[in-house]
């Protein structure tokens, strides 16, 4: 079995297939199986918002048409719900408008059933790989604002006005302080965020301020 | 049968083949007949012309010896009204033209009474034949718009309820085969993993089984529930079915000016079968030489359907159009199912036929006329032949 084991998926991973055929979940499971990978089958997308989503990277195989839900819809939900889960999409009969709606809002892959064994492992490894990245951003993210959430508010203050290019006599001036504090308060954010470099801290600043404006 | 004999159309066509082309010359005179008659030349009964022709002559010799205050031509709109229940809208035309010439020969023939009040009274007839033959006109295109739209609306339904029963039965059928395609690719991966899974190997191929028993169970549902009218067999006379398509088939015949020639065989043996089925192979069979024809745009405009007995005892019909004809490859794949000659063809129809013909015991074949055109045949075994 492990020789069949992709690279990517020796780390954990999660596969996640959502379909109201038993026959059609059983047999993905099985294929997804035979390469190593574990698998939880859902016959509904509800059932699946009632299960705890495991902490690894997960790719979800979801039915386009199932019975009073439409998936291309539920895709959008999930997006904003659980970023981290890709999306490869199965679905009996497909058109392009809705293959197009599906990559648009970010769907690894849209396969036509029956569809070929290769295609549809490749896609959920393409799935899994997408999952780690954007894990691995989201993480960071994550520990991005908790550093910058312990800065206290004039260390703040320092490090907006460092990051548009101020100098430390300039901030000195700007904020009323003695030249030695601004520089004692510049080393202590400076170890806060973890860098001794000024243009990553520009960075970091940049990316807070795109999660500040994407979560606002 | 040829219902507007004395019109000035059909004369000009009986003045000019003096050639000895009877054929030809017999098939324009059908054809000639099919315009100005309402229904097909085969279906028409000679009555109500023959009626309408003895009121014309009637109430002309009744306006002629009487007086000119006596304004019998009045009673020419009942002829107008009666032309419009064989006629198509030309037919009218002509016969209303006809009744306006014979009230003013009548006028110009009549010589006793007062001309002043004669004038004005066969001012009046003309005005009432004119107002009777525009309404007549009227209602008969309304009468022909309504048919035309439900003849519109039935074949609507029917490609559309095909259709979706098409599409469904596929997503119907595509589901296990994906678990069937899938759960034997994973199967091939359990074999070839070291070491083999032997244990998964063999849950994969009972899926496998699984799966292809439920493609299986939707056919024998979908079949079960086209088997839903069961046929229901009786002894009768293929003559008679073939004369009920005809009768059903009036409209469009006379919607798209085909004559039919029906030369039906006498004292022929009783099938076994089905009516109802076997008047859809010959709805078909005939549905099908229509459209053949109307995509030729073929200048003769005519089905022949023969009957006739077969050696020992069965019957044989055959149907032949005067349509596009069949290629000699498409012969040979014309009753397979999806398989269509026609551009928005579902491939349905002549498969079905077959089917129906061969639970009858019989056989369907078609040929190529060699001039234009193409020929159905089915047999069915006859009253020794087919066991109730």
């Amino acid at each position: 079995m492990s020789q069949l084991v992709p690279t990517d998926a020796r780390e954990k991973s999660t596969v996640v297939i959502v379909d109201d055929d038993p026959s059609v979940r059983k047999a993905i499971g099985n294929l997804c199986e035979s390469v190593g990978l574990s698998v939880y089958a859902f016959s509904s997308t509800a059932e699946f918002l009632s299960w705890c989503v495991p902490d690894t990277p997960v790719c979800m195989v979801l039915d386009v048409r199932m019975p009073g839900e439409n998936g291309l819809d539920f895709q959008l939900g999930l997006s904003r719900s659980h970023a981290e889960i890709s999306v490869v999409f199965i679905t009996a009969h497909g058109d392009i408008p809705m293959s197009v709606r599906a990559m648009k809002a970010g769907a690894v892959e849209f396969l036509t059933k029956p569809f070929k064994d290769q295609d549809l492992l490749d896609a959920i490894n393409a799935g899994l790989a997408k999952s780690r990245i954007r894990r691995a951003e989201l993480n960071a993210d994550a520990a991005l604002r908790t550093r910058y959430e312990s800065l206290s508010p004039r260390e703040r203050e320092v490090m907006d006005l460092i990051t548009k290019g101020q100098l430390t006599k300039q901030i000195a001036a700007r904020l009323r302080l003695s030249e030695i504090t601004v520089k004692v308060c510049r080393g202590q954010l400076m170890r806060k965020m973890q860098t001794n470099s000024l243009p990553e801290l520009g960075r970091m600043s940049e990316r807070l301020d795109r999660m500040r404006s994407g979560s606002g | 049968m040829q219902t507007n004999s004395e019109t000035e159309g059909a004369q000009k066509q009986v003045a000019t083949p003096s050639r000895g082309e009877r054929g030809r010359f017999l098939r324009r005179w059908r054809y000639v007949v099919s315009r100005f008659s309402r229904r097909s030349a085969a279906l028409s009964s000679p009555i109500l012309p023959i009626l309408t022709l003895v009121l014309i002559v009637v109430i002309f010799i009744i306006d002629t010896l009487t007086d000119y205050e006596i304004a019998a031509a009045t009673f020419y709109v009942v002829v107008v009204l009666l032309s419009a229940q064989f006629c198509r809208k030309r037919g009218v035309i002509l016969v209303s033209t006809t009744c306006i010439g014979l009230t003013a020969l009548s006028f110009v023939l009549s010589q006793d009474g007062n001309f002043k009040l004669g004038i004005i009274n066969t001012s009046i007839s003309l005005i009432a034949i004119a107002a009777t033959t525009y309404l007549a006109l009227l209602s008969e295109s309304a009468r022909k718009t309504a048919e035309r739209a439900q003849a519109h609306l039935a074949h609507v339904a029917r490609i559309t309820t095909l259709g979706e029963l098409a599409a469904s039965i596929a997503h119907e059928v595509n589901q296990p085969l994906t678990a069937v395609i899938t759960n034997a690719n994973a199967g091939t991966r359990w074999i070839r993993s070291a070491p083999p899974n032997l244990e998964k190997v063999a849950s994969s191929i009972d899926s496998i089984v699984e799966d292809a028993n439920r493609a299986s169970e939707i056919i024998t549902r979908i079949r079960s529930l086209t088997k839903r009218g069961e046929p229901k067999k009786t002894w009768l006379d293929i003559n008679g079915v073939i004369q009920e398509v005809l009768a059903l088939m009036q409209m469009q015949l006379r919607e798209n000016r085909i004559a039919v020639r029906p030369s039906l065989g006498e004292d022929l043996p009783l099938i076994y079968g089905d009516r109802i089925q076997l008047q859809q192979v010959v709805l078909n069979l005939a549905v099908n030489a229509i459209e053949a024809i109307n995509t030729a745009q073929s200048e003769l405009r005519e089905v022949r359907i023969s009957s006739g007995k077969t050696r020992p005892c069965g019957v044989e019909v055959t149907i032949s159009d005067s349509g596009v004809g069949l290629s000699s490859t498409s012969i040979d794949q014309i009753f397979a199912a999806f398989f269509s000659t026609k551009r928005d063809g579902m491939g349905i129809g002549l498969s079905i036929c077959r089917s129906i013909i061969e639970a009858h015991g019989g056989r369907i074949w078609a040929e190529a006329v060699k001039t234009s055109g193409a020929t159905f045949h089915f047999t069915l075994p006859g009253n020794l032949e087919a066991v109730p």
